[in-house]
């Protein structure tokens, strides 16, 4: 099977002011075509993270990701928005739909962005509206909605725009178990009908279950699937160098120095997680 | 991969408007401010119009002309030595112009007016009866006795104020005095046949009105005039007139004064009342240009999520970028059209009755100003007032909209 996700080394560390918070520490990733892929791991461990470089929301410190043979690294801002709109949907936890917007209208803006006529992306709303059993939903404002449906018409927005793939950050939590569980049918249902790939991030054991593949992440490490235990066991804070600070806090950073009010905060090496 | 993102104007529309009914409340008090706000300014500029245009036309048209024509330095010494020797060489130009509606001949020179025990300094003004009307409406303001009559040698009219000051009444004999070119004192009797009362404290105060040829005889000056005053058929044709005469007319013997020129208080008032205008629209502009900011960027704040997630969709930093734009121009459009409706409604309203200040009136007739303003909304304003909104609009929506594009994806979507 064809590589669609390509990730090779990937770090990446927020930074608040001049404290530096590691995500990601070295990600090496694979992700197939037709894969319905589940990242697990604690709250904190990256998943988001993970999920936001893959989909050209966020940028990553160092390595590569590659998504269909390109580098979206590499790209510009509109350059990404451009492959977002065509390459990849996305559900969120919140669901996260235009409020002003109805169902149907949600679907079709995305078809709208992709230069599609009214008329057309308005069809194409429809036709996934059937695919998530909600037609009889489609002229509801999303807080018209439960949150089951606008997961689904999430669901179906995402697919609208006709991507090769869907990033999915905990659809389920949200959600009650007996609506979460129709929701991991719907999409394990859309994975084999149509092929598209699905790579979600989720606490939920029943997501687990489904996976065709587990992917468990540690402290912004890719562990072993029955093990919580990062596999390099250096300090990820070494994925922090100050080298890596945005500009503007680097500049306060140097001033500080500067004037001794305040050292840069180094962990201490008993701070460490260790197995 | 290389297709670009599009949008119709008319979802940019639809998001635009439906984004401003998600908080009815909060664009209805935006709107209700921006209304007020432009209402107010259409309608204070309307009566600061209606104020300088009857200003203007009272100014002009009751005493001083469009424009007047005076041998070179009259103006500044009002001495009979700087008069015009042969009138013929302006007065024939006249006729080529269809832009001039009529003209006359003046004589203006200071003397003194006395009757039984009393006495005042007046102005004294020669001119012929009949082509006076043509320039003026001076004799419209007689509001006792007559106008001068033609034929009738010795007839004087007399300033309100003047004829109370030395006790004159209507057939009383008046003795005037008055120096000739040469500088010898004379007097003439006159006998007072009406009194004018133009409302300009100045002209009542000292004007002595008496027919043209009588002066020239009595003051020796042959077919010398001092003013030849002409008037334009519209107030904006003042300076094109100025022109046409300084083009024909040595400015070595003649000056040609435009009706601002002639008197520096008007044209204080003038620039005063322009100044005064441009505060108005000022203080307008900047509480529309606050009101829609602050609307904007508390819209944006609550939406800093979803506009995240429009990004994260497909939506370019442009397109962000114009829709907010667009609700912020399309609020300024709903307010400063509505507005300036009410504020022409107002306008409308009071342009019948007009606004009566004769509470004060004794400060404004000052001013050339009848006590009762009538509001005028002329265009220029309505451009003005319009023109400054949208560019306070565009100002107001500009940087919100900026600011959208500056969002951070990642923090954006990670409010919950
Ligand atoms: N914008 C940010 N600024 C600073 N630190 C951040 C930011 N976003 C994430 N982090 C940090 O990065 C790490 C990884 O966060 P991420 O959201 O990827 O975790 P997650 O696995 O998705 O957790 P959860 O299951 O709770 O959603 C966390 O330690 C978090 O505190
Ligand atoms: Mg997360």
């Amino acid at each position: 099977m064809t590589s669609i996700i390509k990730t090779h080394d990937l770090h990446k560390c927020y930074w608040v002011g001049t404290m530096p918070h590691p995500a990601l520490h070295g990600i090496n990733l694979d992700i197939k075509q037709g894969e319905f892929a589940v990242l697990a791991g604690r709250s904190g461990s990256g998943k988001s993270t993970l999920l936001n470089i893959i989909g050209a929301l966020e940028s990553a410190d160092s390595g590569s990701v590659e998504v269909f043979g390109q580098n979206i690294l590499e790209m510009t801002q509109d350059q990404r928005t451009r492959f977002r709109l065509h390459n990849i949907g996305f559900v969120f936890q919140a669901y996260n739909l235009i409020r002003v917007f109805s169902a149907r209208e949600n679907i079709a803006y995305v078809c709208q962005l992709q230069g599609k006529s009214k008329e057309e992306s308005l069809e194409i709303a429809n036709h996934w509206l059937r695919e998530v059993e909600i037609e009889h939903l489609g002229y509801r404002r999303p807080d018209q909605l439960s949150g089951g449906q606008q997961q689904r018409v999430a669901i179906a927005r995402a697919l609208a725009s006709d991507p090769k793939i869907i990033l999915a950050d905990e659809p389920t939590a949200n959600l009650d178990t007996q609506t979460g569980r129709n929701l991991i049918h719907l999409m394990q249902d859309l994975n084999q009908r149509l092929g598209t790939t699905f790579l979600i991030s989720s606490h939920d054991p029943d997501v687990k279950e489904a996976a065709s593949r587990l992917i468990k992440l540690a402290d912004g490490q890719i562990v072993d699937e029955w093990s919580t235990i990062p596999k390099t066991p250096t300090s990820i804070y070494s994925d922090c160098p100050v080298q890596n600070m945005p500009f503007g806090e680097r500049v306060q950073f140097m001033i500080k120095r500067l004037i001794r009010w305040r050292r840069i905060r180094k962990p201490s090496k008993k701070n460490r997680r260790r197995s | 991969m290389a297709e670009s993102t599009r949008l119709g104007l008319m979802t940019y529309l639809l998001l635009a408007v439906r984004n401003l009914m998600r908080n009815q409340r909060r664009t209805t008090i935006t709107l209700l401010t921006m209304i007020f706000g432009i209402a107010v300014l259409t309608l204070l500029s309307a009566l600061n119009d209606g104020w300088l245009s009857q200003m203007k036309t009272n100014f002009i048209l009751s005493y001083t002309g469009h424009a007047q024509i005076h041998a070179k330095g009259f103006e500044a010494s009002q001495n009979l030595r700087d008069r015009i020797t042969d009138p013929e060489e302006v007065t024939r130009l006249m006729q080529s112009y269809p832009e001039i509606l009529g003209w006359t001949q003046r004589i203006r020179t200071s003397g003194l007016a006395s009757v039984g025990g009393g006495s005042a300094g007046i102005q004294i003004m020669a001119t012929d009866s009949e082509q006076e009307t043509w320039v003026t409406s001076i004799h419209e303001h007689v509001t006792k006795g007559t106008w001068l009559r033609p034929g009738m040698s010795q007839d004087l009219l007399l300033g309100a104020t003047v004829a109370d000051t030395i006790g004159a009444s209507l057939g009383d004999r008046v003795i005037l005095m008055a120096q000739r070119p040469a500088g010898e004192m004379v007097s003439e009797v006159f006998y007072l046949r009406g009194i004018l009362e133009t409302g300009a404290p100045q002209i009542d105060r000292t004007l002595a009105l008496i027919p043209l040829n009588t002066a020239q005889v009595w003051l020796k000056m042959g077919q010398s005039i001092t003013d030849i005053v002409v008037r334009a058929d519209r107030h904006e044709n003042t300076d094109l007139v100025v022109r046409l005469f300084a083009q024909q007319l040595s400015d070595q013997t003649y000056e040609i004064m435009p009706w601002q020129e002639l008197d520096p208080m008007v044209r204080q008032w003038l620039e005063f009342s322009d100044a005064y205008g441009l505060v108005i629209i000022l203080v307008v502009v900047i509480l529309v240009l606050v009101e829609i900011l602050n609307t904007m960027l508390i819209s944006l704040h609550e939406r800093h999520k979803e506009l995240g997630v429009i990004v994260a969709i497909g939506t370019t930093r442009f397109q962000i970028f114009s829709m907010l734009l667009l609700e912020a121009v399309l609020l300024i459009f709903i307010g400063a059209s509505l507005g300036y409706l009410a504020g022409s409604l107002l306008v409308y309203s009071l342009s019948g009755s007009g606004i009566d200040l004769s509470g004060y009136a004794n400060a404004f007739q000052f001013f050339y100003m009848n006590p009762v303003i009538y509001p005028d909304l002329t265009t220029d304003s309505a451009i003005r007032i319009l023109g400054t909104t949208l560019v306070a609009a565009l100002l107001a929506g500009v940087y919100p909209a900026w600011k959208a594009t500056r969002l951070s994806l990642s923090q954006a979507l990670r409010i919950q």
